[in-house]
């Protein structure tokens, strides 16, 4: 079996999100840092946070547990190439378009998940670094295959402190994230309608 | 042969879409109702159950009813990557129930391991009733190796008592069971 990786690039992602270790409860922040470019993952708005925050949400209905975080960059043009399995589409959409995994925090869920849990695509969700505490808001949009926990966007990564690096594969460049970082998703069913808390913009 | 081909023609496909499509039972009593989700009806079109509530990404739905008009199965099949079965059976009112994907995961780890690579998609459907509780189920996963594995399985509705999930379904009642290669 071939194991050799060779490192391509390293993408250094930057780092927003903070604990407040006083309180314990982890800062959730917007979508994150994120660009078109998988290559320079930069700040960007992403989906915000939900208006009115944590308990905008209520309870989560599903809860991955602590899993290791896979990247899904579907929806990002500029994954192509950098993932065997990327995808121009994505489930979900914003404005008509697929959602851009280097831009939108989105979480991936598979048909059972979303159908058990009663969480619906747009639904939020948040994205948890379990070793840092940093925690991120995000949507759910894309299905992904059963067996399936933590997959999420580049934007989702970033924004939690997940470095990402491409590395090439028997199978091909592949983006994956640095060192096996473990991630908590949890989704909210029925919170698709509550609107992001995006600040409006200067145009 | 086997009485899963008599009762092969009791799946039927759909294409998702935001017209409404009706499967009508056997005795025609109930039917179920796909469109942007997915619902168990009665004759007069009274919604009786959500079966599915988003069927977002889906792009085939493939309902067979059993011979006696007690049970229905449900293949959502995703645009790209997975698929999800749900069901309802009836004793006095109808209950819906879900295959938890826990069951396939013993079976998805050891192809992981087998052909060295994830699983990137999957694809099921139905393959005809074997018993007025049975269906068999057919399915193949590909892998980040590109392998594909083709596989079937029966799956089993069991009237015991189940746990409710948050999305409404009683797990528990739909086994899946007889996993071989195909």
């Amino acid at each position: 079996m071939e194991r050799s990786i060779k490192i391509v690039f390293c993408l250094s992602a930057l780092f927003l999100a903070s604990c407040d270790d006083d309180d314990h409860t982890a800062q959730l922040l917007g979508g994150g840092p994120g660009s078109a470019d998988a290559n320079n993952i930069v700040a960007g708005d992403g989906f915000c946070g939900p208006q009115g925050g944590n308990q905008a949400l209520g309870q989560p209905s599903f809860d991955s547990g602590v899993t290791t975080a896979k990247l899904d960059l579907d929806g990002n043009p500029l994954g192509q190439g950098q993932d065997p399995d990327w995808n121009p589409e994505t489930t979900g959409t914003v404005n008509g378009q697929p959602v851009n995994s280097g831009t939108f925090a989105y979480v991936v869920m598979s048909r059972d998940q979303i159908n058990a849990s009663g969480v619906s695509i747009g639904d939020w969700a948040t994205v948890t670094n379990t070793a840092t505490g940093q925690s991120t808001f995000a949507r759910v949009e894309d299905v992904g295959p059963p067996g399936g926990t933590g997959e999420i966007s580049q934007a989702a990564a970033s924004a939690v402190g997940i470095r990402q690096v491409v590395v090439q594969t028997r199978d091909g460049p592949s983006t994956v994230p640095v060192g096996d970082p473990n991630v908590n998703v949890q989704a909210f069913a029925g919170t698709a309608s509550i609107q992001g808390d995006c600040p409006p913009t200067n145009s | 042969m086997k009485r899963q081909t008599l009762y092969a023609a009791a799946g039927i496909l759909l294409a998702v879409s935001s017209q409404a499509k009706d499967v009508h039972s056997p005795d025609g009593r109930f039917a179920v109702r796909a469109e942007a989700s997915i619902s168990l009806v009665d004759a007069a079109g009274n919604q009786l159950l959500t079966l599915v509530r988003d069927t977002s990404g889906d792009a085939k739905v493939e309902v067979a009813w059993s011979p006696d008009s007690k049970h229905v199965v449900v293949v959502e099949n995703g645009e790209r990557v997975g698929s999800g079965i749900v069901a309802a059976w009836k004793d006095e009112v109808w209950h819906k129930t879900i295959e938890p994907e826990s069951q396939e995961g013993a079976l998805i780890q050891a192809q992981q391991a087998k052909f060295h690579g994830r699983l990137v998609s999957e694809h099921r459907k139905l393959n005809g009733w074997i018993t007025p509780s049975e269906v068999a189920v057919q399915g193949d996963m590909t892998f980040s190796s590109g392998a594909k594995y083709r596989y079937g399985y029966t799956l089993a509705f069991r009237q015991v008592p189940g746990r409710l999930d948050r999305g409404g379904y009683e797990e528990g009642q739909l086994i899946g069971k007889d996993y071989h290669s195909l």
